[in-house]
């Protein structure tokens, strides 16, 4: 997937809760790098992180992701 | 160990890994110059010491190898491999095989085609398939964990 087609709110909703990339990372049990790279759109996580990204968070998927663009 | 202190394990084991992989990659590189200039030529005696360095070399391919199989964290805990071999790892890992997949085919080709016109020796050709092999792994992954 095309990382530019998939926008997210992620450093919004971590940062509104207080939270840094390291407390997300150990969260989530992924690198502080993985939360990096997928906040700054480097990098397009699959549907598994994704929903415990959002879990993480106490949101939905659909809240923390969306497309960009209109297809 | 909480959380916490696996993840600063993990990220200080992963700037580890990326400041080895830039040098001892670059180094990697450096050392095919003295392959080609001193133990390829035709008139070349092969001492013990060629012996010895050969088998070092071979040493530092698999070393390599190996840091961009394992990401560093071969002898760590558990919870602290999981991090290191985490989505985006495996990621750039798999973006790194696959590079180093396409070099070795291309070089193949192109050594099919020129064994028409040239004489190669078997060992010469495995030196240049190894050599590309790890040193494009160990470049793509080199320049993705720098992002």
């Amino acid at each position: 997937m095309d990382v530019s087609s998939l926008g997210n709110r992620l450093k919004e909703e971590r940062v509104r809760q207080g939270l840094s990339q390291a407390d997300l990372a150990a969260r989530v049990g992924v690198s502080r790098k993985t939360i990096n790279t997928v906040e700054n759109q480097v990098f397009v996580p699959s549907a598994i992180l994704a929903l415990r990204l959002a879990r993480a968070l106490h949101t939905t998927v659909e809240k923390l992701f969306f497309l960009v663009g209109g297809k | 160990m909480t959380d916490a202190d696996h993840d600063d394990h993990a990220a200080r084991i992963e700037r580890r890994t990326d400041h080895i992989l830039k040098i001892s990659g670059l180094m990697f590189l450096a050392w095919q110059a003295s392959y080609f200039a001193v133990f390829n030529q035709a008139d070349h005696q092969l001492r013990t010491v060629d012996v010895i360095a050969r088998a070092a070399y071979v040493a530092w391919a698999c070393a390599l190898l190996m840091l961009v199989a394992t990401g560093g964290g071969l002898f760590r805990s558990a919870a602290v491999r999981a991090i290191l071999d985490d989505e985006l790892a495996r990621s750039h890992r798999a973006d790194a095989y696959r590079n180093a997949f396409w070099s070795l085919i291309v070089i193949a080709l192109a050594a099919y085609a020129a064994t028409q016109l040239v004489e190669m020796s078997a060992h010469l050709l495995a030196h240049i398939m190894l050599s590309a092999g790890v040193l494009v792994a160990v470049a793509t992954l080199a320049f993705l964990r720098r992002r």
